[in-house]
């Protein structure tokens, strides 16, 4: 039975059985990861080849330490980056999320118009809130980690990261509010 | 006081609230609330990350790439340099299933098993045959699977599935078409009879509109057989079991006898011809895994 070091080996050393394989069994994982820093599906796909052969280059630092699947993550996260970085859609990072009032209700014509998943609320967010809040709330990032991988302060992603939390509270708002009796109460959006 | 903003509830999991924020916390149930729901967003997020380890099982997904595209670009990057089928001689040109009248069918190239199934374009087999003859399938067939036989250094036996896989993924379009060619109405009822003989089922035949349909869920089969070699390949536990290996190779000395016969009935049927191939590569594949297994200092004699 070859272990995932045996078919890494054979990749290394451009097997190309090897290759397929890996990417066969990890396709799921690195796709799920480049489509929720991406956000947009059309990105994702322009991204995702990129990451692929990122991969397949740093094959040779994965030094069987750790679990293949987790080195892969971790890769899979600084490529995509990487990649976004080189397309310029993190350039805007700062950008402000867009300015209105929302009022968290219990109505339920609204709560239809609300996000049913925490991916789909966070497709809702600017690209530097989305990615953000997936580096520090998915992935356990700090704000100087992330401070040095987006280009940013850390102070900025403090700043983005609550913007995020917050947008993404009222668009979650069904799966978050556990009470019928909350009252109605209106925020200014930051 | 106000109540806070959500930005700064938002805060609260990392910033100390300031004595001010903790008494109007105590007072606002509101506030609380929404403090509790930021608390259940960060779980939520927290599970988010489960959630993407376990995507590696979740096949209902279509890839963001696709590996054509992917191991063409890798082949450019310099990263993939020994492709499927390399140092096996795979020709170039496309598989050529050609008849004519009362011959065999021939089959090119020769070295069927080196017939690499993902590197295979099926869309460029040519099969071709004359109406009014049926081909003998059987007979090419055997002597392909004959030609086959390994005469230098042995090949693994994922390399022989996919072999037959390919092989028979060409014998079924080729019973196909030739069955409708040659036998017209008749060779359709015939085919058609082939789920109820078989058990029936949701995949029967009379589901497929037209011949590109039916090559189509081939083709989709074919890929599956693929990607589940792979897979075998890499997580099957049993591979050193060696009674697994005598259990079937008993089976498959079973099926190739009963296919044998049925071929003798039948020498052009490319149903049975299907069956008598797959036993029969099953079979080699089956003997070289034991004969893997064996310790060194073993012969395997007898199974």
């Amino acid at each position: 039975m070859d272990t995932d070091a045996a078919i890494v080996r054979r990749a290394i050393d451009g097997d190309e059985r090897a290759m397929r394989l890996l990417w066969n069994q990890h396709s799921p994982h690195v796709d799920a990861i480049v489509s929720r820093l991406a956000g947009d599906p059309d990105l994702a796909q322009d991204l995702a080849q990129e990451v692929w052969i990122q991969i397949f280059r740093a094959l040779p630092s994965w030094r069987g330490d750790s679990k293949f699947s987790t080195w892969l993550h971790r890769v899979a996260v600084n490529r995509s980056l990487n990649a976004l970085r080189r397309t310029r859609r993190l350039a805007a990072i700062e950008a402000p999320i867009e300015d209105h009032t929302v009022t968290v209700d219990h109505d339920e014509g609204t709560r239809t118009l609300l996000a049913e998943s925490i991916e789909d609320a966070c497709r809702h967010l600017p690209p530097g809130a989305r990615t953000v809040f997936f580096l520090h709330d998915v992935e356990g990032y700090t704000h100087e980690e992330i401070a040095s991988e987006l280009g940013i302060t850390a102070g900025g992603s403090k700043s983005q990261l609550f913007k995020a939390r917050a947008k993404l509270r009222r668009l979650l708002a069904p799966l978050l509010d556990l009470t019928d009796d909350t009252a109605e109460r209106s925020y200014a959006t930051p | 006081m106000r109540h806070l903003e959500l930005e700064r509830l938002a805060a609260l999991d990392t910033d100390e609230p300031t004595p001010d924020e903790l008494a109007h916390l105590a007072a606002c149930a509101p506030c609380r609330q929404e403090r509790e729901a930021f608390a259940r967003l960060a779980d939520l997020a927290a599970g988010e990350a489960d959630r993407l380890a376990t995507r590696t099982a979740d096949v209902g997904r279509p890839h963001l790439t696709d590996w054509g595209t992917l191991s063409a670009a890798l082949r450019r990057e310099g990263l993939l340099t020994r492709p499927s089928g390399e140092g096996e001689p795979v020709s170039a040109a496309p598989v050529s299933i050609a008849s004519t009248a009362m011959a065999p069918i021939e089959i090119t190239p020769v070295d069927i098993m080196s017939v690499d199934i993902t590197s295979v374009d099926i869309t460029s087999v040519d099969i071709t045959s004359v109406a009014g003859e049926r081909p003998a399938f059987a007979a090419s067939s055997v002597r392909a699977a004959r030609a086959a036989m390994p005469t230098g250094a042995p090949r693994p036996w994922w390399t022989r599935a996919a072999a037959a896989a390919a092989l028979l993924l060409v014998g079924a379009v080729g019973g196909r078409m030739s069955a409708n060619v040659a036998a017209g109405s008749s060779a359709t009822t015939e085919v058609a009879a082939l789920p109820a003989s078989s058990g029936g089922g949701a995949s029967g035949v009379e589901e497929f509109g037209s011949l590109e349909e039916a090559t189509a869920v081939l083709d989709r089969a074919q890929r599956d057989y693929e990607r589940a070699s792979l897979w075998l390949a890499s997580h099957d536990t049993t591979v050193n079991a060696q009674t697994v290996y005598r259990a079937r190779l008993a089976a498959l000395e079973q099926m190739l006898t009963a296919s044998r016969a049925g071929l003798f009935e039948a020498p052009q049927d490319p149903v049975l011809n299907q069956y008598y191939l797959a036993a029969y590569t099953a079979r080699e594949a089956t003997l070289r895994q034991l004969g893997e297994s064996l310790p060194v200092d073993r012969v395997m004699e007898s199974f």
